[in-house]
C-alpha cells in the first residue's frame, strides 16, 4: 500500500543524503562569496551584518514551508515531502503533482492507493519540477553573461541594468492596489514600518535596525494583516 | 572599487557559473536516482505510461511558470541564479534576499559585487532554511496545532505584499552620494500601465505574472533606451547631480 512505502527509514536516509548535497553547495558557495566580497572592500562588520540578515528574514518565510511540510506530509508522507520542500518545490506545486501522479494510477485516494503509485508520485512531482533548473544549466551561463555585456556600454549600462527590477515591481506592485484592501493595507504598513525603521536606524545611531528592517517589516506587516483580514471579513 | 565593473571577465562569476551548473546537474541526476533506487529495492516501480500520464499535464502547467521565473529573475539574481531555483522558493524567499544584500553592500545587479551579495546571502538562507525544516519535522507534532492555526493561515497569505512594501521603498529612493539615475522613476510607467489594465479587465493577469514580468522587462528596456538616448533619463553623480559621461 502507499503509506507502508512513502514512510520507510531508507527515504529518509536518500532525503537526508540529497538535502546534505545542497547545504555542502551553500556553504561552498557562501565560502566563496564571502572572500569575494571581502576582496571588493566590504568590511568584515558589514559582511556579518549581511549574513545576520539573510539568516532573520528567512526564518518567517521557512515557517511558512514547514507548514506547507505539515499539509503535504499527511498526503505522501514525511521523508518525501521533507526532500521535495527542501529542493526547488513549493507547496502548491507538490500538492498538485502528487494527486495528478495518484489520478494517473487510477486512484482517488492516497490512503488507498497501491505501493506503485507512491513510486508514480515520486517521478511525476521530479519531473515537473524539474524544468527551470535544467533550462539555467544549459542557458544561463549565455543568458547572464548576455546581460551582463550590457554594462560595456557605459551609462546606458547602469541604465539597463535598472530595468529589471523596476520591470518586476511595476507587474508586482500594482497587484496590491487592485486585489483588495487586506493586501494594500498589509503592502502600504509594511512600506510605513520600513520608512519608520529606517528613520530611527538613521535618528537614533542604531545601525542594527536597519539590518533588520526587511524581518521586522515582514513579521510585523504579517501580524497587522491578520488584523485587517479580520477587520475586512 | 568599482562596482559596476563587467562580470564576464571577472573570475568569481565564472567560477560562480561553472560551480552552480556542475552542482546543480549532481543535484537532477540525483532527484532522479532517488525514486530509482528506492523504487528499485522496494519494488514498486511505475509504468512509463502512468509516469508520463501524470507528468504532461503538471508540465504543461508548471514548465512554462518555470521559464518565465528564469528568465525574469536570473537578471537580478546572477550567478546566484542555480543555488536560488535549486532551493527553491524565489519569489518569496531568494529574490527578496538578494535584492536586500546588494543594497546593504551598494551593489548593482549583473556585477560581480552584485552576484557576490547574492551568493551569499542566499547561501546562509537557504542553510537557514534547511535547518528549520528538519526542526519543524522533529517538533511536527507538538507545532502542528499552532501552525495550523487561522492566524498563521492568514498571515501566510499575506506575505508577499509585507515582503514588497518594505523592498518598494529602498527601490523608489536613490542613494545620491553616489552614482544614481536621474528621472530613473519614468522608465516603468508603461509596465505600470499594462499592469493595471491587465489586472482590471482580465481576471487571468494574476495568474500570469510570471509571463507579464517578461514583457514588462522588454518594455521597460525599450522605454528606458529611448528616454536615455532622448536624455530625459540621465546617469549622474552626488546630490548635485553632476552627468556622469
Amino acid at each position: 500500500m502507499f503509506f507502508d512505502v512513502a514512510q520507510l527509514p531508507l527515504l529518509y536516509v536518500l532525503a537526508g543524503i540529497g538535502i546534505a548535497l545542497v547545504v555542502v553547495m551553500a556553504a561552498i558557495s557562501a565560502k566563496k562569496a564571502y572572500k569575494r566580497l571581502e576582496e571588493d572592500g566590504v568590511t568584515k562588520k558589514e559582511l556579518s551584518s549581511l549574513i545576520r540578515s539573510s539568516a532573520i528574514f528567512s526564518i518567517v518565510p521557512s515557517i511558512s514551508i514547514v507548514i506547507g511540510l505539515l499539509s503535504l506530509s499527511a498526503l505522501i508522507g514525511v521523508p518525501w515531502a521533507w526532500w521535495r520542500l527542501s529542493v526547488i518545490g513549493n507547496v502548491m506545486y507538490e500538492t498538485l503533482a502528487a494527486s495528478m501522479g495518484m489520478q494517473a494510477m487510477g486512484y482517488d485516494s492516497f490512503a488507498n492507493a497501491s505501493a506503485n503509485t507512491f513510486g508514480a508520485v515520486m517521478f511525476v512531482m521530479t519531473l515537473g519540477i524539474i524544468f527551470g533548473i535544467v533550462f539555467l544549466i544549459v542557458a544561463g551561463k549565455p543568458l547572464m553573461l548576455g546581460y551582463a555585456k550590457q554594462e560595456k556600454k557605459g551609462t546606458w549600462g547602469f541604465v539597463f541594468n535598472s530595468c529589471f527590477m523596476l520591470a518586476m515591481f511595476a507587474v508586482f506592485v500594482p497587484a496590491y492596489f487592485v486585489q483588495g484592501p487586506v493586501h494594500l493595507l498589509t503592502f502600504v504598513s509594511a512600506m510605513l514600518i520600513s520608512l519608520l525603521i529606517t528613520f530611527l536606524a538613521k535618528k537614533t545611531g542604531q545601525k542594527w535596525l536597519g539590518q533588520f528592517n526587511l524581518a521586522f517589516c515582514l513579521i510585523i506587516g504579517m501580524c497587522l494583516s491578520v488584523l485587517f483580514a479580520r477587520l475586512f471579513s | 572599487m568599482d562596482n559596476t565593473k563587467n562580470t564576464a571577465i571577472d573570475p568569481f562569476v565564472n567560477w560562480a557559473h561553472s560551480f552552480g551548473r556542475i552542482f546543480s546537474l549532481v543535484i537532477v541526476i540525483y532527484m532522479f536516482a532517488m525514486p530509482t533506487i528506492y523504487c528499485a529495492i522496494h519494488d514498486c516501480f511505475p509504468s512509463v505510461k502512468d509516469v508520463v500520464a501524470g507528468t504532461l499535464p503538471i508540465a504543461m502547467m508548471m514548465w512554462p511558470g518555470a521559464l518565465s521565473e528564469c528568465l525574469s529573475y536570473s537578471p537580478i539574481l546572477g550567478s546566484s541564479s542555480y543555488l536560488s531555483f535549486v532551493t527553491g522558493n524565489v519569489m518569496n524567499l531568494k529574490l527578496p534576499c538578494a535584492i536586500n544584500a546588494q543594497k546593504m553592500v551598494d551593489a548593482q545587479p549583473n556585477t560581480p559585487r552584485g552576484d557576490a551579495a547574492c551568493l551569499l546571502a542566499n547561501s546562509i538562507s537557504s542553510i537557514t532554511t534547511m535547518l528549520i525544516i528538519v526542526l519543524g519535522m522533529i517538533l511536527m507534532i507538538p507545532l502542528r496545532p499552532v501552525l495550523q492555526s487561522p492566524f498563521f493561515a492568514t498571515a501566510a497569505t499575506y506575505m508577499l505584499p509585507a515582503i514588497f512594501g518594505c523592498l518598494v521603498l529602498g527601490f523608489l529612493t536613490q542613494d545620491k552620494r553616489g552614482t544614481w539615475i536621474k528621472n530613473k522613476l519614468l522608465i516603468p510607467v508603461p509596465s505600470v500601465i499594462m499592469a493595471v489594465v491587465l489586472y482590471l479587465t482580465w481576471k487571468m493577469a494574476f495568474q500570469m505574472q510570471g509571463v507579464m514580468v517578461i514583457i514588462s522587462i522588454v518594455i521597460s528596456i525599450i522605454f528606458a533606451r529611448i528616454l536615455w538616448k532622448s536624455g530625459v533619463v540621465k546617469v549622474v553623480k552626488g546630490p548635485e547631480g553632476t552627468p556622469v559621461d
